[in-house]
């Protein structure tokens, strides 16, 4: 079931297969953190479009919904023609397009919530629009955005493995290898794996987001 | 392109309906998969958002543990279950519930905290009991926050119920999904795709004309300083109890 690249399981035991789970744990932290980039680089003018034409924001976040209904597996094989049958491309880029629900909505609601006095002070010292936006608007709404990709990254991480389905997506290969060959600690052993790389990520997204917003601290002990 | 368009051909060929797993018998396991799932999510999170809520005790923890519910990978939770007892169906259901209950629970919570303080303390300073003040107050502010959360856990279940139909062989709208997927043929793929994205769309609709029913609309357009797109516009037509919350502004 496993594709062409990549080490199999061995025998019905965890003993002598860490180095399996090591190799599809970094597979997985490759696909996690180009899809959320990538979902991140397509939400932001998304957002950004949203936040400024107050009209286009319901029809956005229907859309980005929409997205999410679609199935798995009919996502990768819409994908398939542009990206390729035998390769990852497919898992990765529908993973993005998942996360464009969270993204674009949180994006926008901490956009929203910067205070209307802060935005006209910007105005008031001369900041264009655009570079208001970047060096003002944006890092206010930091907080959002960081809880937005936390959670994008924490369903991503376990998202991917339903690429599994298909024999591939990381991770998500020990379950469909694990489900052919009736292999349960291959199965245990790659949910165990996915929890943790999704704590973990999210807890490094959680520092990250202290270490840019100072003043967000700074205000509950002062 | 063509074969998303054929997707309509297969949906519209009348043999493909009827029969042990026909599109009317998948369509209902589907939606009764879906509906369990949600509905244990919201038996199970409602009264646990509702004391983190409303006591503001154990929301670092809920929050850690809604976190790790979200981290578990449904299929590998379902094909964990599947291989430990084979063609049983509670798999699926657990692995759906399990995705439905964080949305709630955080939702629900978030809703009972955000409920303006001097809101509450009116209430309790008109002589409203703590469970008064939960019943009469909190919930009916809430609501629309609370109604977020169980849109988007039925939106996420309605999504995933497909992997009841991946290779696990349990039905639903996933079945002709995976059929086609196996036997190449797309046209299977999209026109049950469709079908699973109008569900979505139905059970959204669904949801927020209930909630346009349940909500009070005092408290509508104070918690909606975000234009609502569907809620907005009509007016409700069951005014509840108490109406409070209507911002000065």
């Amino acid at each position: 079931m496993i594709g062409e690249a990549g080490p199999t399981w061995s025998g019905p035991q965890l003993a002598g297969n860490w180095d399996v789970i090591w190799y599809y744990l970094q597979l997985h932290v490759q696909y996690t953190v180009v899809a959320v980039a990538l979902g991140a680089l397509v939400a932001l003018p998304l957002g950004y479009c949203g936040y400024r034409w107050r009209r286009t924001y319901p029809p956005l976040l229907t859309l980005a919904n929409l997205i999410y209904a679609i199935p798995s597996i009919t996502m990768f094989v819409l994908l398939f023609p542009f990206l390729g049958i035998t390769n990852d491309k497919p898992i990765v880029v529908a993973m993005a397009l998942y996360t464009l629900v969270i993204l674009v909505r949180c994006l926008v609601e901490g956009l929203r919530a910067v205070p209307q006095a802060t935005i006209a002070a910007a105005t008031a010292m001369g900041y264009g629009s655009l570079r208001r936006f970047v060096t003002v608007e944006l890092p206010l709404a930091t907080p959002n955005l960081i809880a937005g990709l936390r959670l994008a990254t924490v369903s991503t991480v376990s998202l991917i493995s339903v690429g599994g389905l298909i024999g591939r997506g990381a991770l998500g290969r020990l379950f469909s290898d694990g489900f052919t060959r009736d292999i349960p600690v291959e199965v245990r052993s790659a949910i165990a794996a996915i929890v943790a790389l999704a704590l973990v990520a999210d807890l490094v997204l959680l520092l990250l987001g202290r270490a840019l917003t100072p003043w967000a601290r700074a205000r509950v002990t002062g | 392109m063509s074969d998303v368009l054929d997707g309509f051909g297969w949906l519209t060929t009348a043999a493909h309906w009827w029969g042990r797993s026909g599109i009317l018998r998948s369509l209902f396991e589907h939606l009764w998969y879906s509906a369990f799932a949600t509905g244990l999510a919201v038996l199970i999170g409602l009264p646990i958002g509702l004391a983190i809520g409303h006591t503001g005790h154990g929301r670092f923890v809920a929050a850690a543990a809604a976190n790790g519910l979200r981290a578990v990978p449904t299929v590998g939770i379902v094909t964990l279950l599947f291989l430990a007892q084979p063609r049983a169906l509670y798999p699926v259901l657990v692995a759906l519930t399990v995705l439905a209950i964080p949305s709630i629970v955080l939702a629900t919570a978030a809703g009972i905290e955000t409920v303006d303080a001097d809101v509450k303390d009116a209430a309790r300073g008109i002589g409203l009991s703590r469970m008064q003040v939960l019943r009469d107050v909190e919930i009916p502010n809430a609501l629309p926050l609370i109604f977020a959360g169980v849109r988007s856990a039925a939106n996420q279940v309605l999504a995933t119920a497909t992997i009841a139909g991946f290779g696990f062989g349990l039905g639903g709208l996933g079945r002709f999904i995976y059929a086609g997927y196996s036997g190449r043929r797309f046209d299977e793929v999209y026109g049950a795709t469709m079908l699973v994205v109008g569900l979505v769309l139905l059970v959204e609709i669904t949801l927020a004309t209930v909630q346009r029913l349940v909500v009070s609309p005092g408290v509508r357009e104070s918690s909606t300083r975000r234009p609502v797109p569907l809620d907005a516009t009509v007016p409700s037509t069951l005014p509840t109890a108490i109406q409070l919350g209507g911002e000065s502004t």
